[in-house]
């Protein structure tokens, strides 16, 4: 059993370096497959995105242009909207959580759909 | 009421995205990251591709998400008894992922994915 995890956990960092899917597959996973509850496998989330994207980027970096003053001002901004929304998620009850989890997945699939097919038609415009 | 111009004055956008972001981030321990690409490349769409984009993006997610997990540890609610082992698969895949994503077109990946994850969103829901 603990291989499959390992297994699982290497694809699903795998694919979030290639920013694909979002930063849920693993959430999706445990929830789907595990008993432990949307707290907990949240926080399991949080810190297993820390070590791969931290390796993503380091692989990354090389040749990207980084434009810090953005970064600051999204990254100072989301660390209060940060505070507040974990506050808030450790008062709500488990399965209500869950469900806005799914909500907020299936709003974000619309979303990176638009985006993808924008994208391919974009492209097919330039081949013309 | 004067629309505002995105490019002459960025901030407010920057700090709203940024602000939804991490609240997203912090109430459901992933997602948010959606919002920084959407922001991020309306900013930066002829200074810089996907990748940058991406890049960026990371960057931005890194301190949230740390912020995110402090506090969740802070009120006592999680544990990582069993997150060890689960390191080094992060990192390996981390880095084959970045690696990957400089080689391989992710088009078609997106999209099938993107609807997995539709597809688990209402499962989660109906659970």
């Amino acid at each position: 059993m603990l291989i499959i995890l390992l297994i699982v956990a290497f694809i699903i960092a795998v694919l979030s370096g290639m920013g694909v899917g979002g930063g849920g597959l693993f959430v999706i996973y445990l929830a789907l497959f595990t008993d432990i509850p949307q707290l907990q496998i949240q926080g399991i989330n949080l810190a297993f995105f820390l070590f791969s994207s931290t390796a993503s980027l380091t692989v990354h970096l090389t040749g990207r242009k980084i434009f810090w003053s953005a970064v600051a001002v999204m990254s100072l901004s989301g660390i209060i909207g940060a505070l507040w929304g974990s506050m808030l998620s450790t008062n709500i009850d488990q399965e209500l959580l869950r469900k806005i989890f799914g909500a907020m997945l299936i709003i974000s699939g619309i979303l990176s759909l638009k985006s993808s097919l924008k994208n391919t038609s974009k492209q097919k415009e330039t081949k013309i | 009421m004067k629309k505002m111009n995105f490019f002459k004055c960025p901030a407010p956008f920057l700090i709203v995205g940024g602000v939804l972001s991490g609240f997203v981030n912090g109430l459901l321990g992933a997602g948010g990251g959606i919002i920084i690409v959407f922001v991020l490349s309306r900013l930066l769409k002829s200074h810089a591709e996907q990748r940058d984009i991406f890049a960026n993006a990371l960057c931005v997610m890194l301190p949230i998400s740390v912020v995110s997990c402090i506090i969740y540890v802070l009120r006592g609610q999680i544990s990582f008894d069993g997150f060890p082992p689960l390191i080094i698969p992060a990192i390996a895949g981390g880095i084959v992922g970045g690696l990957l994503l400089c080689k391989i077109r992710t088009g078609a990946l997106k999209k099938l994915f993107a609807i997995l994850v539709m597809i688990s969103g209402v499962i989660l829901i109906f659970k």
